[in-house]
C-alpha cells in the first residue's frame, strides 16, 4: 500500500470532536472524585462507609424513589426561595427562579439568599453566600462557604474547611462556624483517626484554624487589590523559600485556583512578559476574574478582550467591581461586556437588580431593569439613574457632561 | 512523562497526573468509544463519562510494573462499559461483533497474529477504518494522523515530537503495518455498514 493509498484510506474516517461542554463538565466531576481520593490519603483516612441497619422497608421505598428518578432522568429541583441564586449549566451561569427545574451540579447562593435543592437521594437548603456542588454518583455535596441544611441517607457532605460529615437524617451544616447541628437521625465523622457518631439534638463542632485547602471551585481567594502577581513573583523570584510556610502558602493558593504545574510555568511566563505597565493592568482584573470565576483558559481570553475592550475609567470600575465584589457581580461585569461594551452597558446597582441600558440613538436609550423597559432620552435618564451607574456608561455618549 | 511516572503519580494523589491523564487521554478514548457506539456522539458521552469515573475510583487497581499502558486500561474499563451498553439497548449484533475484533485487534497488537504481506481485503469503511485506527497505540495514531490526514513532512514530525528522523520514519512504518495487519486481522468480522 503506497503513501497516496493509505491518505485516502484514512481520510474516509470522518475527524471525531467532543462536544466541549461534556469534556469540561467530566473533567470537573473526574477531577472531584480524584480530589476526594487524594484528600483521603493525605488525612490518612480510611473508607469512611458506615455499616447501618436501614428498616428494609424504607430501604425499598428509597431505591423505588431512586430508580423513578434515574428513569425519569431528572437531577432534581432547585428553587429559589429569596435572592439571587445561580446555576451553572455547562461554563455559563444562569439565575435560578422560584420554580425552576434545572439540571445543575453547581449553585451559587448569595449572601442573604437561600434556595432549596430536591434531587435523588437528597434535599437540601442552602443559605448565605453558599457554593455547593452535587455528586449524585458519589452521593456526596462539596461545600464552599454558606450554611446548608441537607437531608439525606448515607449522604456525605464536605465543608469548606476541609472536614466531611456522613449524614444519616438531617443536619444543618455551617461552613461559617464549623458547626455541624443534628437535627433527625445521626451524622459521622472522623476525629482523630476515629469514627464518631453523633445522633439527634447532637453537635459536632469542627477548628475552623485547623482548616486545609477546600477543595471546591475557588470564588474568591485573594485580597482585594491583590493579584496573582503579588503572591507568586516574591516565590518565582526566590525571594520567599517554596519550603517555609509562606511560600507553602503561595502554592497552596495557587493549586487552590485550580492550578497545575504548567498552569503555574504558564502564569510565571505571564508576569515575566509583563514589564508594560498596561498590560499588567489590563492582566490584574483579568486574572481575577478568571480565577474568582473557578475558570479555564477560554474564560481567561474572553476576560482578556473584554477589559482590552472598555477604556481606562470603565476599567478601573470593573476592576473595582471585582475586587470587591460578591461573585454574582463579577459575572455581572463578564455578562456587561459579553454585551460588546460600551454599544450597550449593563450595571448591577446591587444585589439582583439589573439595568441594561442600550443607545438607540443620539437622544434615546432604553433601559431594561427587572423585566421593565422604557425609553428615556438624556436628560432622564441622567436624573433616573444613580450618578454612579451613568459614569459607568460610555463616555462618548456624552451623559457624564454637565448641563 | 512515561506511562509508569504517570501511574506512581496517579496513585500518589498529584493534582498534575490528573490534569495529565485527562489531557492525554481524553481525546482517544473518545474517538476510541465513538466508533463502538456507532457513531452516536449521546451513547460515545456516556461511555466516556462512565470510563473515566471509574478510572478515577480505581485508580490503585493498576500497575505501575514496566510496560503497563494508561491507554489500553482505559480502553479495557470502555469495552467492558460499551458492552453494558448494547445490552442494554438490546444491540447483540454489535456486542457479538465488537467482542470479536476486539480480540482480533489484541493479538494483532501483541504481536501474536501471523505477519501477513497481503494487501489487506475488501472495502475501508469509515467504520472500519475507525475503529482499527482508535484501536492502535497512542504513538502510532500520532504519526498516521500527522502524516497522512494532516500532511506533515517526516521533518517536521521529528521537530513536533522531539525524535530524530530515523526514528519517525521507522516508527511510521510499524504504525503503517500495525494498521494494515489489524485491518486485515478483523476485516472478515466486519459487516456491520
Amino acid at each position: 500500500m503506497n503513501d497516496d493509498m493509505f491518505k485516502k484510506i484514512l481520510s474516509t474516517s470522518p475527524a471525531v470532536q467532543a462536544d466541549g461542554d461534556f469534556r469540561a463538565r467530566l473533567r470537573r466531576e473526574a477531577q472531584a472524585v480524584y480530589a476526594r481520593r487524594t484528600r483521603a490519603l493525605r488525612i490518612g483516612g480510611l473508607p469512611r462507609r458506615v455499616v447501618t441497619f436501614v428498616p428494609w422497608g424504607f430501604a425499598a421505598a428509597a431505591s423505588v424513589l431512586a430508580i423513578f428518578f434515574h428513569l425519569q432522568g431528572d437531577t432534581g429541583m432547585i428553587r429559589s426561595l429569596e435572592g439571587a441564586t445561580l446555576a451553572r449549566q455547562g461554563d455559563e451561569w444562569i439565575r435560578v427562579g422560584p420554580k425552576d427545574k434545572l439540571m445543575s451540579n453547581e449553585l451559587y447562593v448569595a449572601p442573604g439568599a437561600r434556595s432549596e435543592v430536591n434531587r435523588a437521594g437528597v434535599k437540601a437548603l442552602l443559605e448565605d453566600d453558599c457554593h455547593a456542588n452535587f455528586n449524585d454518583a458519589e452521593r456526596t455535596l462539596q461545600l464552599d462557604g454558606g450554611v446548608a441544611e441537607v437531608e439525606g441517607k448515607d449522604y456525605r457532605v464536605g465543608l469548606s474547611n476541609g472536614e466531611e460529615v456522613e449524614i444519616n437524617g438531617r443536619a444543618k451544616v455551617d461552613c461559617r462556624t464549623g458547626l455541624v447541628v443534628v437535627i433527625k437521625g445521626s451524622v459521622s465523622h472522623n476525629n482523630a483517626g476515629q469514627r464518631r457518631q453523633v445522633h439527634a439534638g447532637g453537635k459536632v463542632e469542627f477548628q475552623l484554624s485547623r482548616k486545609s485547602a477546600p477543595q471546591a471551585p475557588l470564588l474568591l481567594k485573594l485580597a482585594p487589590g491583590q493579584s496573582l502577581g503579588d503572591i507568586l513573583t516574591p516565590l518565582a523570584e526566590g525571594k520567599v523559600e517554596p519550603m517555609s510556610r509562606d511560600g507553602q502558602e503561595r502554592i497552596q493558593i495557587f493549586t487552590r485556583l485550580g492550578g497545575s504545574e504548567q498552569d503555574l510555568r504558564a502564569a510565571f511566563m505571564l508576569l515575566d512578559g509583563l514589564k508594560d505597565t498596561n498590560r499588567l493592568k489590563t492582566l490584574d482584573p483579568a486574572i481575577q476574574i478568571y480565577y474568582r470565576l473557578g475558570g479555564n483558559k477560554d474564560k481567561l481570553g474572553a476576560a482578556l478582550n473584554i477589559l482590552k475592550s472598555v477604556d481606562d475609567a470603565q476599567r478601573a470600575k470593573i476592576w473595582q467591581a471585582v475586587s470587591q465584589a460578591p461573585i454574582n457581580k463579577v459575572l455581572a461585569a463578564e455578562q456587561a461586556v459579553a454585551r460588546k461594551l460600551p454599544a450597550a452597558v449593563k450595571v448591577l446597582s446591587s444585589l439582583g437588580v439589573e439595568y441594561l441600558v442600550e443607545r438607540l440613538s443620539a437622544d434615546s436609550f432604553q433601559v431594561t431593569r427587572s423585566g421593565r423597559t422604557d425609553v428615556w432620552n438624556a436628560q432622564t435618564l441622567k436624573h433616573e439613574l444613580d450618578p454612579d451607574l451613568v459614569s459607568c456608561l460610555p463616555p462618548e455618549w456624552k451623559l457624564g457632561q454637565s448641563e | 512523562m512515561t506511562d509508569q511516572e504517570l501511574v506512581r503519580q496517579l496513585k500518589s494523589g498529584g493534582p498534575e497526573a490528573f490534569q495529565e491523564m485527562y489531557d492525554r487521554f481524553f481525546d482517544p478514548l473518545y474517538r476510541f468509544c465513538h466508533h463502538r457506539t456507532g457513531n452516536h456522539h449521546p451513547d460515545t458521552e456516556d461511555v466516556v463519562g462512565e470510563t473515566f469515573m471509574t478510572a478515577v475510583r480505581k485508580i490503585d487497581e493498576l500497575s505501575d510494573a514496566e510496560g503497563t499502558k494508561v491507554f489500553n486500561w482505559l480502553a479495557s474499563i470502555a469495552r467492558f462499559k460499551l458492552l453494558e451498553l448494547y445490552r442494554k439497548r438490546n444491540r447483540q449484533e454489535m456486542e457479538r461483533h465488537f467482542s470479536s475484533f476486539d480480540d482480533a485487534l489484541e493479538d494483532v497488537l501483541e504481536g501474536r497474529a501471523a505477519e501477513t504481506d497481503e494487501e489487506p481485503e475488501g472495502a475501508f469503511t469509515p467504520q472500519s477504518v475507525g475503529v482499527v485506527l482508535s484501536s492502535l497505540p497512542d504513538d502510532y495514531q500520532r504519526v498516521l494522523s500527522d502524516k497522512y490526514l494532516k500532511g506533515l513532512s517526516v521533518k517536521e514530525m521529528s521537530q513536533r515530537i522531539g525524535k530524530s528522523d530515523k526514528a519517525v520514519e521507522s516508527l511510521l512504518t510499524r504504525a503503517r503495518d500495525a494498521f494494515r495487519r489489524a485491518h486485515a486481522s478483523i476485516h472478515t468480522e466486519l459487516r456491520l455498514s
